[in-house]
This record gives structure tokens, sequence and C-alpha cells, in this order.
């Protein structure tokens, strides 16, 4: 490509810009009914293409914040030790009284029982959640 | 547009979505012109494309879950109308798009033709069928095809132009950086017949220049 004809394009592409953005609504408008279009057409045909890249971005958008939602459970299943654990689910029993009449039940609790009420407790925001590092 | 404010609010893609469903009609059709003056020579095929990508940038600019891939640009929608937002959007993602593919091509010249050789010998050369050396000059060709195609379009312009010597002494003032006073001055032009002149110029490369071209 010559650089007369990148020159060349360039000055034409600047002086159409220049000539649209001095043109008056009322002047496009005819422009468009001189090519034998309907303005109202053209401008609908324009709204709906740019509804569909609207939507189609947003869906992209809601669909990238799923997955970062689907990320956070997976971080929170991370738990102390099991020792740990129920240090933590004491000490919130010992601070809401009503928290160990609703989720106690009978005396012993096996493992898998005792990281599902942490995990509900953390849920509930009674305890801070804590890694096993 | 004014300098950005280290404070400067920017849209969120909830607020880009309102205000582009807003348009008004009149804003319809100038950004889609706009976008088919500046579609030549870049990657761009078709200007609602290009109006498209505009509007892409502005909503991804500020959400949250952007890829660090994606290049946003941030609408500041307290200081800029979107109308005019876009238009500069449109501007720029053109601009660098030229710039890019001509970048593009120079560099893979260089780096496929090395020192000494020639693209041709490094293509056709023995043992030089290298799957990246095809893809990037399978790449050049298509780059070359679209500034090749835009040529033709140009060329197609001034022949259409050739009687009108002050459609193509506005081209020629326009070429040489000079002024729209210094082009009426040194073509002894005034200003209707300049602006009038200019008028005919966009009419015709919007009549001649095809609203989508085959990818």
């Amino acid at each position: 490509m010559s650089i007369d004809s990148v020159k060349t394009l360039d000055a034409i592409r600047r002086l159409a810009l220049k000539d649209l953005d001095e043109t008056s609504d009322e002047d496009l408008r005819a422009e468009i009914v001189a090519k034998g279009d309907d303005p109202e057409v053209v401008a609908c045909s324009v709204a709906i293409e740019l509804d569909a890249i609207v939507a189609a971005t947003m869906r992209e958008d809601a669909a990238a914040a799923k997955n970062r939602a689907a990320a956070i459970p997976a971080t929170s299943k991370r738990r102390p030790t099991l020792a740990r654990m129920k240090e933590l689910i004491e000490s919130a029993f010992r601070i809401d009284a009503n928290l160990a009449t609703a989720f106690r039940e009978g005396t012993h609790q096996s493992d898998a029982d005792l990281q599902s009420l942490y995990d509900d407790l953390v849920e509930l925001g009674k305890i801070g959640p804590e890694v096993n590092d | 547009m004014s300098p950005t404010s280290p404070t400067e609010r920017h849209a969120s893609p909830e607020e880009v979505a309102v205000a582009v469903v807003n348009l008004r009609p009149e804003e319809h059709w100038r950004l889609k012109k706009r976008a088919k003056l500046q579609i030549w020579g870049t990657e761009y095929t078709d200007p609602m494309e290009l109006l498209g990508e505009a509007v892409r940038r502005a909503m991804i600019a500020t959400a949250p879950d952007k890829r660090e891939d994606e290049r946003g640009r941030p609408w500041p929608m307290d200081r800029v109308v979107i109308a005019a937002f876009l238009s500069k959007s449109i501007d720029g993602i053109a601009d660098d798009s030229r710039r890019s593919l001509h970048q593009t091509a120079t560099e893979r010249l260089e780096v496929l033709a090395g020192e000494d050789r020639d693209i041709g010998t490094v293509l056709y050369g023995a043992g030089q069928y290298h799957p990246d050396v095809v893809e990037q000059a399978i790449d050049l060709e298509e780059s070359q095809a679209r500034q090749a195609a835009a040529i033709v379009d140009a060329d197609a312009i001034e022949r259409h132009f050739a009687g009108d010597q002050t459609v193509l002494a506005i081209i020629e003032g326009e070429k040489e950086g000079m002024s729209a006073r210094e082009v009426q001055a040194l073509f002894e032009l005034d200003e209707t017949t300049y602006d009038s002149a200019r008028r005919r110029l966009r009419r015709t490369v919007d009549k001649l220049m095809p609203g989508r071209r085959p990818k």
C-alpha cells in the first residue's frame, strides 16, 4: 500500500467525517429519504441490532458473575481442624443460646455432622470462616 | 473531551445499556454513518460490527468479571453524552485497528522475510511450511486484502470525481494537511463552494462504499 494511497484514504475519510459532524439531523433525514429509505425503519434496524449486542453482553456478564459465585462456596468449604471446629461451634453456642436449641440434636455427632454444622454456622455468619493451613 | 479527573465516575454496564436503548433515531443514523466511514481499512466488515464493538467496550469497561484480555472503554457519563462518546469510541477503535493491521503486516513481513530474504523465499523455500509461518502468512494476506480493497474504494471515488476539480482540490489540500481556509485561498474557492464539494464527497462515499463487506 503506497504512502499516497494511505494519505488519500485518510484525507477522504477526514473530510467526510467533518462534513457528517456539520450535517444537521434534518439534512441527514432528507438524505435517507432521497436514497429511497424510510428514516424510521433505518433507525429501528440500528436499534434492534444494538439491543441484541447489549443483551448478548449482559448475558456474557451474567455468565461470568455466575461462574464467580459458583467458585465462592468451594472456597468457604475449606475448614479448620475438627478440634478447632468444635471450639468455634461451642463458642458460638455459648454466645447465642438460641443457636444451641436450634441446632443441637442428640448428644453424639459424627465428624460429618460437625462439618455440616460448622458450614451452616459460617453461612449464617455466626462463625468467621477459618481454614486449616 | 477534557482530561480525565481522578474521581470521575464511569458508567456501569447497566447504565450503558439504558443509555444505548434510549438513543434517538437521529443518533442511530449518525452513528451508523460514522461507523460506515470508519470501517475503511480496518478488520471490521460491517458498520454495525464496529458500532457494536464501541457499545460492548463501554459495557465491559466497568464489569466486575471483565477478562484480562478484554479492552474496555469506560464512558464518563457525567461529562460526555452517550452519542458523542460512542462516536469517539468508533474513531478510536477504527484507528487502533488500522494501526494494528499496518504494524502487524510490517512486523510479520520483517520476521518472515528475515534480513536478506523476501516473503516468497520464506514460504516456498525448502522446509519452510511451518504451521505458524503459514498461519501468519494467511493473516498477512487477509490484512493486505482488506487494505487493497480500501485502495480500490478510494480509487473508485477519485475516478468518480475525475471531472470535479473542486472535490479533487479539497482532497489534495486535506492530504497536505491544509486547513479549510488555506484550501479555499489556494484554489480560490468561497466557503459555500468548499462546503458543497465536501458534502458531494461524503454523499458519494456513502453511495459507493458498501455497507457490508464479505469476510
